[in-house]
């Protein structure tokens, strides 16, 4: 039984080496459970990104067990120790060296104590170092963990994406649409991409499926980007089209007839996600809706001239709340 | 108050944070990792075999090494922890952490593609930031050679440096077999992961609130003249803490600012950031991380805003 008693038995190191293990294995967890459920896929760029938070998981997955794994080796790491705490069983009569004040995982805390002490000095404040250590290891994992509990894996408020302020150049997503657009209608006439400079609308219409009430179904970007692409206004001008995106008030235009119809462009992760977007005008006073909400949007083209530029704008005939899709951010 | 914050905000808050930590901890990880490794593998002797004997030199070789030696800023601070650590003389360390997330190919070939995606600049904006970030660097890491190491570091840091010169061989002796040596370098990469995260939490924490809740219009209307254009670019990228690599994306989309605008916000971000001021707590003293900030955010200034009248110049 003693021997068991004291298997289990964990130096206040090792108490402390097993905290950090733990904190880890949270951030391993986390990070793995995120790239199982696909959850991962609202957060960061699915391409190299998504495989290397995988690899961040896996990795401190096998840190933590091999830290634990080697838990009791004796050899010194500055984790709540004074430089004291070394079991190599060699002599060690220039330990007064090793440590000033106490590090506790990396955590200093410098009390002032004579360098070359012996090392007999007063270890009442052991137990606040665990504890210490505890609330320096809490910062790391107990906002992680409510952030893990409490997002919705998406923005939800309307003042959030207001205050990033909408993409104003249609060139900001020129080398998604120009790939789907101009590269697919060249490849479908087996030219140069850089030659296509004429389309109609029969080219587009290879491209760009129609819906079964017969509109050209385009994304908002693809929409955005016409708004600086004479070419494709002359083409999309006064077509039927529809397009699915979050909807939200207008705020720098003033017109009371008139909402945004925006999706979110994303370089790296969400917290660098930026609103794309285009106007959508009704006749009248817009039909009730939620902020935020995912609408499909259909009706005819325009592009009036506003403050100096060409504006998309889709004048709707109908506008009806719709399923989020799978792929909600615009990587 | 100057904005009223919803609950949905800090929610978005929390799933801001909760990307950029996602995104963050490979290169954290990868960074520990190494760390660990220097700590148990590289002989301090080495580096100083390794660096150009005149510390000039050294500095200027320094603000290379990023291009061999690729680390976004994420990654280079427990690397720069533990090479400060085991001897690296802080001019050069300083110029190597400050100059590594900007003049590496990663970045430099982001820069070139974000801007030529919307002109001709990329080639203009990409090498623009790479010169004028190296010279900044070197500079810093010139007037860090006149700095002691007693106020600028961390006292744990010091102590660590003074272990291995007052031994001049650490903990070698107890780390004789391979064995032992990988699980002294694990278990450094342990306590350094734990310790960058934590900072590393904290200072995501505040970037993405304060990136939620601050109207991105607001600087707008500071856009016009690059006296008020500069400074503001430069806060932005303080709070927005992008990473090097793509930041030159958002950058490129600010259409209304201009070029030496722009090249201030991609030079002083990797540099100093909110999230790299907890990060760089870790290894430095709080005082030396608030003049460190305020002299790069002087410097950058200056040197974008001249970079900006040779340009307006240019185009006449």
């Amino acid at each position: 039984m003693n021997a068991i008693a004291k298997s289990v038995q964990f130096s206040r190191v090792e108490i402390c080496r097993l905290m950090g293990i733990g904190a880890m294995l949270i951030w391993a967890i986390v990070l793995i459970s995120f790239y199982v459920s696909g959850r991962i896929d609202s957060y960061i760029r699915p391409e190299y990104l998504r495989t290397s938070s995988l690899l961040a998981g896996l990795g401190l997955l096998g840190l933590s067990i091999f830290n634990l794994r080697h838990l009791r080796s004796g050899e010194a790491d500055g984790c709540c120790d004074h430089g004291h705490d070394h079991a190599h069983g060699h002599d060690h009569t220039h330990d007064h060296e090793h440590e000033h004040g106490h590090t506790c995982c990396g955590h200093d805390h410098d009390h002032g104590h004579d360098h070359h002490h012996e090392h007999d000095h007063d270890h009442s404040h052991e137990d606040t170092t665990l504890a210490g250590n505890g609330a320096l290891l809490g910062i790391m994992v107990v906002p992680l963990l409510i952030s893990v509990f409490f997002s919705q894996d998406r923005f939800l408020s309307a003042a959030t994406i207001q205050n990033k302020g909408f993409a104003e150049d249609p060139k900001a997503v020129a080398s998604r649409v120009e790939k789907e657009i101009a590269g697919a209608v060249a490849a479908s006439k087996g030219e140069d991409e850089e030659e296509i400079l004429e389309y109609t609308l029969a080219d587009l219409e290879k491209v760009v499926q129609r819906s079964p009430e017969g509109n050209l179904m385009l994304t908002v970007d693809q929409l955005f980007y016409t708004a600086g692409d004479a070419e494709l206004q002359r083409v999309l001008k006064g077509q039927s089209v529809e397009a699915i995106g979050q909807v939200i008030p207008d705020k720098d235009s003033g017109k009371k007839n008139r909402l945004r119809l925006f999706i979110l462009m994303v370089s790296c992760c969400a917290a660098d996600a930026q609103p794309v977007s285009i106007a959508i005008d009704f006749p009248g006073t817009p039909p009730e809706h939620k902020e935020m909400q995912w609408v499909k949007v259909s009706g005819t083209m325009l592009y009036p001239m506003e403050n100096g530029q060409k504006q998309a704008v889709l004048k709707a005939a109908k506008m009806e709340a719709t399923k989020e899709p799978a792929n909600d951010l615009l990587y | 108050m100057l904005f009223a914050i919803e609950p949905a905000q800090i929610h978005d808050s929390l799933y801001a944070f909760l990307s950029i930590l996602l995104e963050g901890a490979f290169f954290i990880f990868i960074g520990t990792i190494i760390s660990g490794f220097i700590d148990a593998y590289l002989p301090p002797s080495l580096l100083d075999r390794m660096l150009p004997k005149n510390r000039v030199l050294a500095v200027i070789v320094g603000g290379l090494l990023g291009a061999v030696l690729p680390v976004c800023e994420c990654a280079i601070v427990p690397v720069i922890r533990r090479l400060v650590a085991k001897g690296l003389p802080l001019s050069v360390a300083i110029t190597y952490m400050l100059a590594a997330p900007i003049i590496n190919p990663v970045t430099m070939v982001s820069t070139f593609a974000a801007f030529s995606e919307r002109g001709d600049a990329g080639v203009l904006v990409a090498s623009s930031r790479a010169i004028l970030a190296y010279g900044i660097t070197v500079l810093v890491g010139l007037i860090m050679m006149k700095v002691a190491l007693e106020a600028v570091l961390r006292p744990q840091i010091q102590a660590a440096i003074q272990r291995g010169n007052g031994h001049g061989h650490e903990h070698d002796h107890s780390l004789a077999s391979g064995g032992a040596k990988l699980v002294h370098a694990l278990r450094v990469a342990q306590r350094d992961f734990t310790d960058v995260a934590m900072y590393f939490v904290v200072g995501v924490a505040l970037t993405a609130f304060l990136n939620n809740v601050i109207p991105r219009d607001w600087i707008e209307p500071l856009a016009g003249s690059d006296a008020s254009a500069i400074p503001t670019m430069m806060v932005a990228a303080f709070i927005l803490s992008l990473c090097s690599t793509s930041d030159a994306f958002v950058a490129a989309s600010l259409d209304e600012f201009s070029y030496a605008a722009k090249l201030a916000f991609l030079i002083f971000g990797p540099m100093m950031d909110l999230k790299l001021i907890f990060l760089y707590s870790s290894i430095f003293k709080p005082r030396f991380v608030l003049i460190l900030a305020i002299g790069l955010f002087i410097l950058t200034g200056v040197v974008c805003y001249q970079w900006g009248v040779f340009d307006h110049a240019a185009a006449r």
